[in-house]
């Protein structure tokens, strides 16, 4: 049924006689049929209803629009369509009941599952998105997310997801679509970051163009990228495989585990990684210490080429996953590109070298000499990033295995990053529980010995009190009893 | 409150006792520690920095 097919918000619900073809006529003055097998693909097991926002202006098309088609002898639209789609059917009652009424307001938003921007623009129509994962089905992953409001017909709706663009082939290829994604993530996120449109995107690359021509873009190389984020205040850090053979992947895990969305160079193509999906079943090999890395079997990324929430498998594409796996591997990918805080100066390699060293090498407060509980089968360790804030905010829910652990961290002075390794075993990890941990200032250098705050084993806690009051470290140790296992740190992802 | 103490765990009978008694033993674990350490920050350090150089090279579209 469509209802109201020629006014400006057309409502079409499939049924018998209305199917995705009828949304296709409805919209075929942008939507391409390429644009709609990648939109059935991304949907078709959720959306049962679709508003056809016409006449819709589109603040990313209508910058490149004004900076490039503009310019040419024949050019698009300057409109677009927008289309919002929801997983049960919606009428127009319904729209403007949410508009007065809060109750029906939030059931409405129950039911949205994001919306679409179809560009006039060939050959790749899909222009920015916002889905909720929930639009693809169970994942069973984790992800970064974040919010925007949306507003159809005067009723303000919200949603949560990664942003999504397709390339245009003309000002953006896959590198600015990439990098437009992480920064629309930012600017979504955090008021920190200013809202940067496409054809910025490629201004921020220009002063390292050398000799290159911007427009029509022919891509951008790796460094290019990572300037483009350290000019919007995101200095990144650059990995490739080949210099960080052992630890590549387990470093770009690190990463999105401390909720940081990364650029993830193939070997002509990029996409944006943003979530990772973990087999807690497994049971690696061996018997020495690893990482939580070891049960990741896939991350979750957008590939401007296909549609959201892809996961890009291990081992390379699974039998029966469709259009939602990508046919990329892990070892597909060449390098990556991780924008971090500019007050986050250790980096994920060099935290995993001082803490190891503390944590398993050190004779004054290793493991081995200071906890009899944890040498109790294999140590299973998670590394990641968090602000001291969002730390103790969850203090009272975790508990921390222990009251004098938890008021111990509530009264000190955290800076304004850690670096967090939290120490579990295997059986603990596979219930998302956890032993203890050890916090590092994230905003030291990897040379200074006293950058680490505290270490927490089941029967000892050891705080820095020194750096708590801006002196020198000093050392004080309490003596635990009765310690339990406790929940691990979940706020940098969220399950989807 | 006295500038140079913090009470982490208010109204708690035992107080926290001091990991090292004497300075020297403190100036050993640092010495110890960055010398461990120092080898393989360096290979991380020079590993960042061909990455960089790489990044160079490594064009997409």
């Amino acid at each position: 049924m469509i209802d109201g097919e020629d006014t400006i918000l057309p409502i079409v619900t499939f049924d018998t006689n209305t199917t995705w073809d009828s949304l296709y006529d409805l919209a075929k003055s942008h939507l391409e049929r390429d644009g709609l097998v990648r939109l059935v693909a991304a949907l078709s097991s959720s959306a049962k209803c679709v508003a056809v926002e016409r006449e819709y202006i589109d603040k990313d098309y209508r910058d490149t629009f004004s900076n490039f088609h503009s310019k040419r002898f024949s050019t698009p639209s300057s409109r677009c369509l927008r289309l919002h789609f929801f997983d049960r059917e919606v009428t127009r009652a319904n729209l403007r009941e949410a508009c007065v009424d809060e109750t029906k307001r939030k059931d409405l938003n129950a039911s949205y599952l994001g919306y679409a921007v179809i560009r006039p623009t060939k050959p790749n129509c899909i222009g920015r998105a916002l889905l909720t994962p929930a639009s693809r089905g169970p994942a069973s992953a984790y992800a970064r997310l974040c919010n925007e409001q949306v507003s159809i017909l005067g009723t303000e709706l919200q949603i949560e997801g990664f942003p999504f663009i397709s390339q245009d082939s003309d000002v953006t290829v896959c590198a600015e679509s990439a990098v437009w994604m992480i920064l629309r993530y930012f600017s979504n996120r955090y008021h920190l970051y200013p809202e940067t449109f496409p054809f910025q995107v490629v201004n921020l690359t220009r002063d390292f163009a050398f000799g290159q021509r911007n427009i029509p873009s022919s891509g951008l190389y790796v460094w290019q990228m990572a300037e483009a984020l350290r000019k919007i205040g995101r200095p990144p850090v650059i990995y490739a495989r080949s210099n960080f053979k052992d630890n590549f992947e387990h470093l770009l895990y690190t990463y999105i585990e401390s909720g940081i969305p990364v650029l993830a160079g193939l070997k002509h193509h990029v996409v944006v990684a943003f979530g990772h999906r973990s087999n807690f079943a497994a049971n690696p090999a061996g018997t020495e210490t690893i990482f939580t890395s070891a049960y990741n079997d896939a991350f979750v990324i957008n590939d401007d080429n296909h549609v959201p929430y892809q996961l890009l498998h291990k081992t390379g594409l699974v039998s029966g996953s469709g259009a939602q796996a990508s046919r990329y591997k892990f070892e597909d990918i060449v390098d990556f590109i991780a924008p971090l805080h500019e007050k986050v100066f250790l980096t994920a390699e060099s935290f995993q070298t001082v803490v190891t060293a503390i944590l398993e090498k050190n004779a004054v407060f290793g493991f081995r000499a200071l906890s009899p509980a944890l040498q109790n089968g294999r140590l299973v360790l998670r590394l990641f990033l968090t602000t001291g804030k969002s730390f103790k905010k969850h203090l009272g829910s975790r508990k921390m295995g222990n009251s004098m652990v938890e008021e111990a961290y509530r009264n000190l002075p955290l800076p304004h990053f850690l670096w967090v390794c939290e120490i579990s075993n295997s059986d603990a990890y596979s219930r998302h529980e956890i032993y203890g941990e050890i916090l590092w200032d994230a905003t030291r250098n990897a040379r200074e010995p006293n950058g680490w705050i505290a270490l927490h084993y089941p029967e000892v806690l050891i705080v820095d009190m020194g750096s708590a009051l801006n002196q020198g470290q000093n050392l004080f140790k309490f003596k635990l009893q009765d310690s339990t296992p406790y929940p691990l740190y979940k706020n940098n992802l969220q399950a989807i | 409150m006295d500038p140079n103490k913090i009470e982490l765990i208010p109204e708690q009978e035992a107080k926290p006792e001091p990991v090292f008694t004497k300075p020297e033993e403190y100036d050993e674990f640092c010495r110890k520690f960055v010398e461990e350490v120092g080898p393989e920050l360096e290979k991380q350090r020079e590993a960042r920095q061909q990455s960089e150089a790489e990044a160079k090279l490594h064009w997409m579209r």
